[in-house]
C-alpha cells in the first residue's frame, strides 16, 4: 500500500521514500569539508566547484572548505535528507570574502552545469553592496530564472530580520525566505510572513557546536532538507508547489 | 617662440632684415640694436636664441667681439655673421665663439638666402633648447622630491613607534572587551594576497597586543575565526563547552579553555580580515547576553570605518613615499641619459674645432661635419663618436700607405 502524501513534518520524516534520493542540492557557501561529513557518518556524494572574484572559470572542488560555515550547513541538510547529492559551490574561496558577481556566477553554474534542483543560500548581502542598482537587478534576475526553471531557492534572512535588511532573502516571491523560528526541536517550519520573508524554521541543530546557537543560517538548511525530501517524492515539483507544500506542512503541525 | 637679436649699425639694413624676419612664418620675436651697447642691454633683459650680427659695429668693435661679450649673458648663444668683411673672420675663431654661418652683405644677402640661413639655425636651436628646458625642469622636480622625501620619511606613521595594524586592532579589541565585560579576548588578523608565495598570513594576538605564534596552529579555513567571519556583519555567539571532534571547526588552545564566545569580524578590504573574539563575561554568569551581541553589531560599522581610515592613511603615506622614491630613481636614470648626450655634444664640438684647425675644410663642410657628428652622438652615444675617430685614423693610415706620405 502506498504511503500517503505527508501532511506534517513528522509524516514527511517518516515517509520511506522521502529521503532525498535523486535530488541534487547546491550549497552556495564556504565550501564543504568532505572528511568532516564522513566523520559525522554522512557519507553522501559531494561534487562542487570553487568560485573566486575575477576568475570567470571555477576551480575544481577538492573536498575542502574555505570556512566551517558551509560544512555546518551541509551537515544539517544531510542529517535530515541523507540521500541527497550535495553540490558545494564555494563562493568565498581563498580570500574569505564574497562579492555579488561571484554569487551570481555560482548560482548560474549550479543551475546550468551542476543541474541542481534546490539551492541553499545561508548568506546575506546588505543593500549597500547591491549598488549600483544594476547589481540588484542582476541578482533578482538570476533568482527569477531559477524560479522559471523549476529550481527551488531557499535563502536565509538576517538574524535580526526585519531590523537589518539582507539579500537575496528580501527578494521575496521567487524564492523561499527563511528566518529563525523559536523552536529548538528538530525540523519544524511555519508560514509566518514578515517583511517579504515568508517562513520560519528550526534554527539550531546538534552535531556541530556551530549549529547549536540559533541562527537563520541553520534555519534555511532545515527547509532545504524538507524541500529535498518532497522532491524525492514528487520529482519536478515547481517552486510554487514547493511553497504550498511547505505551507501545508507548517499549518498542519 | 625663439628670440632673434639683430645688431646692425646701418638703419636701412636693420629695417630690411627686421621686415624679412617679421614677414616670415617663423615663430619668433625680433629685437634690434644699432650698436654693441644697446645689444648688450637687450641681452641683459631677456634670453636670446640667435644673434644676427654685423661684422662692423663701429667704434673699432666687430661682431665677433660683441658675440664674445654676449656670451657673458648666454653661453649657448649662436650667431650668423653678416659681413662685407668676410676675409677678416677666421672659421676657427668664429666657430669657437658660436658663429654658425656667414652671409656676405655684398653678394649673398637676398631675402631667400637670409631666411634660409636663419631657418637652418633655428632648426638646430630648437631641439637643444627643448633638451635644456627638460633638463632644467627635471632638476627642479628632483630638487622638490629630494626635499620632500626626508620629511615624509620622518612622518610619524612610518616610524617604528607609529600605530601598526596590530596596535590599531588591539585597541579596538580592548574597547569591546571593556564594553561587554569579557574576561579574555583574542585578535586574529588574516591577510591574503593571491600573488604571494604563501598566500595567507594568519596572526593571533592576545588582549595585551602580544603576538601569540603558539596559537597560530590552525588553518584559517578550519578556524573559529573563519566561522565568525562568514557570519559578518552579524556577530556570533556560541557555547564552546559543547564542542567535539566532529565539528567543522578546530578550536585553538586559548579558545577551547573558555565556555562562551562572542565574536565579530571586520572586513576592511578583500585581502584583510580582522576577527575579534571575546570570551566569558566577568561575574557569576559567564554567558554573553543578546544585548552584548547587539552592541557589537551596532559598533561593527564604526570600527570597520576607523580601521579602514587608519590603514588607508598609513598605506597612502607609505605608497606616496614609495612612489616618490621610484620617481627619483627613474629621474636619475633619465638625467644620466641627458648628461651622456651633453658629453656627446661637447665631444662633437671638440672634434669640429680640431677639424677646423686642420684648415682643410671650409666653413660649410664644418657645419655638415658638426651636424652629422652631433646627430650620431645623440642617437648612439659617445661610443659612436669614438668609433668614427677610429675609422678616420684607419683611413688616414690607409691613405698614407697608398700615397707614401709620412704619417703626422
Amino acid at each position: 500500500m502506498e504511503t500517503p502524501w505527508p501532511k506534517t513534518v513528522d509524516e514527511l520524516l517518516a515517509h520511506p521514500k522521502a529521503d532525498g534520493s535523486g535530488v541534487r542540492v547546491g550549497v552556495i557557501d564556504t565550501g564543504i569539508d568532505r572528511a568532516t561529513l564522513q566523520l559525522q557518518g554522512r557519507g553522501t556524494a559531494i561534487e562542487g566547484a570553487i568560485f573566486e572574484a575575477g576568475k570567470p572559470k571555477p576551480l575544481p572542488y577538492v573536498g575542502q572548505q574555505s570556512g566551517p560555515h558551509g560544512t555546518a550547513v551541509a551537515g544539517i541538510i544531510v542529517r535530515h535528507a541523507p540521500k541527497v547529492t550535495l553540490v558545494s559551490a564555494d563562493v568565498f574561496g581563498s580570500s574569505g570574502q564574497c562579492d555579488v558577481e561571484t554569487l551570481i556566477r555560482a548560482i548560474q553554474w549550479c543551475v546550468d552545469e551542476a543541474r541542481c534542483q534546490v539551492l541553499n543560500l545561508s548568506l546575506g548581502i546588505t543593500e549597500d553592496r547591491l549598488l549600483p542598482i544594476q547589481r540588484r537587478w542582476q541578482l533578482q534576475r538570476i533568482i527569477e530564472d531559477c524560479y522559471h526553471r523549476d529550481v527551488t531557492v531557499v535563502a536565509a534572512a538576517h538574524n535580526d530580520h526585519p531590523h537589518y535588511r539582507s539579500f537575496p532573502a528580501l527578494l521575496g516571491a521567487p524564492l523561499i525566505g527563511v528566518t529563525k523560528g523559536p523552536w529548538h526541536q528538530e525540523m519544524k517550519v511555519q508560514y509566518r510572513p514578515c517583511e517579504r520573508v515568508e517562513f520560519q524554521a528550526t534554527a539550531s541543530c546538534d552535531g556541530d557546536f556551530l549549529t547549536m546557537t540559533p541562527a537563520s543560517s541553520w534555519a534555511a538548511p532545515h527547509v532545504t532538507a524538507m524541500a529535498a525530501r518532497l522532491l524525492s517524492l514528487q520529482p519536478g515539483m515547481k517552486p510554487f508547489e514547493m511553497k504550498t507544500a511547505l505551507y501545508q506542512l507548517g499549518t498542519e503541525a | 617662440m625663439d628670440t632673434i637679436l639683430i645688431v646692425e649699425d646701418e638703419a636701412s639694413v636693420r629695417a630690411t632684415l627686421t621686415d624679412w624676419l617679421k614677414g616670415s612664418k617663423f615663430d619668433i620675436e625680433v629685437i634690434v640694436a644699432g650698436d654693441a651697447a644697446s645689444a648688450l642691454e637687450q641681452a641683459g633683459r631677456q634670453p636670446i636664441d640667435l644673434a644676427i650680427l654685423d661684422w662692423n659695429l663701429g667704434a673699432g668693435l666687430n661682431g665677433l667681439q660683441l658675440l664674445e661679450d654676449l656670451h657673458e649673458f648666454q653661453r649657448e648663444l649662436i650667431a650668423i655673421l653678416v659681413t662685407g668683411y668676410a676675409h677678416k673672420a677666421t672659421p676657427l675663431d668664429a666657430l669657437r665663439l658660436g658663429v654658425r654661418d656667414y652671409l656676405d652683405k655684398n653678394h649673398e644677402l637676398t631675402r631667400e638666402r637670409f631666411l634660409a640661413a636663419v631657418k637652418k639655425q633655428l632648426d638646430r636651436i630648437r631641439p637643444l633648447k627643448r633638451e635644456r628646458l627638460i633638463h632644467q625642469q627635471l632638476e627642479r622636480f628632483r630638487a622638490v622630491v629630494r626635499e620632500a622625501l626626508p620629511r615624509l620619511e620622518t612622518a610619524s606613521v612610518l616610524q617604528k613607534d607609529g600605530a601598526s595594524l596590530e596596535q590599531i586592532a588591539s585597541g579596538l579589541l580592548k574597547f569591546v572587551q571593556k564594553l561587554t565585560s569579557a574576561s579574555a579576548g583574542l585578535l586574529i588578523i588574516r591577510q591574503f594576497t593571491a600573488q604571494n608565495v604563501e598566500p595567507e598570513q594568519l596572526r593571533v594576538f592576545d588582549l595585551e597586543g602580544s603576538r601569540r605564534t603558539d596559537l597560530e596552529t590552525t588553518r584559517f579555513s578550519q578556524s573559529l575565526a573563519a566561522a565568525i567571519s562568514s557570519m559578518a556583519p552579524d556577530a556570533f555567539m556560541a557555547s564552546l563547552s559543547a564542542t567535539h571532534n566532529l565539528s567543522s571547526v578546530h578550536l585553538i588552545r586559548d579558545e577551547a579553555k573558555h565556555q562562551h564566545l562572542l565574536g565579530i569580524a571586520l572586513h576592511t578590504s578583500p585581502s584583510l580580515t580582522v576577527v575579534l573574539e571575546l570570551f566569558d563575561k566577568t561575574g557569576s554568569n559567564p554567558a554573553f547576553l543578546p544585548a552584548d551581541r547587539e552592541l557589537l553589531v551596532a559598533w561593527q560599522p564604526v570600527a570597520s570605518v576607523l580601521l579602514k581610515m587608519a590603514l588607508g592613511e598609513r598605506e597612502s603615506q607609505k605608497m606616496l613615499y614609495e612612489t616618490l622614491q621610484a620617481a627619483l630613481k627613474e629621474s636619475e636614470q633619465f638625467a644620466g641619459s641627458f648628461k651622456e648626450s651633453g658629453a656627446s655634444t661637447a665631444a662633437s664640438q671638440v672634434f669640429t674645432s680640431k677639424v677646423a684647425q686642420a684648415g682643410t675644410v671650409t666653413g660649410g663642410h664644418i657645419d655638415e661635419w658638426a651636424q652629422t657628428l652631433q646627430r650620431l652622438s645623440q642617437r648612439y652615444g659617445t661610443s659612436a663618436v669614438d668609433r668614427i675617430l677610429q675609422v678616420l685614423k684607419s683611413v688616414e693610415v690607409l691613405l698614407d700607405d697608398i700615397t707614401h706620405l709620412p704619417a703626422n
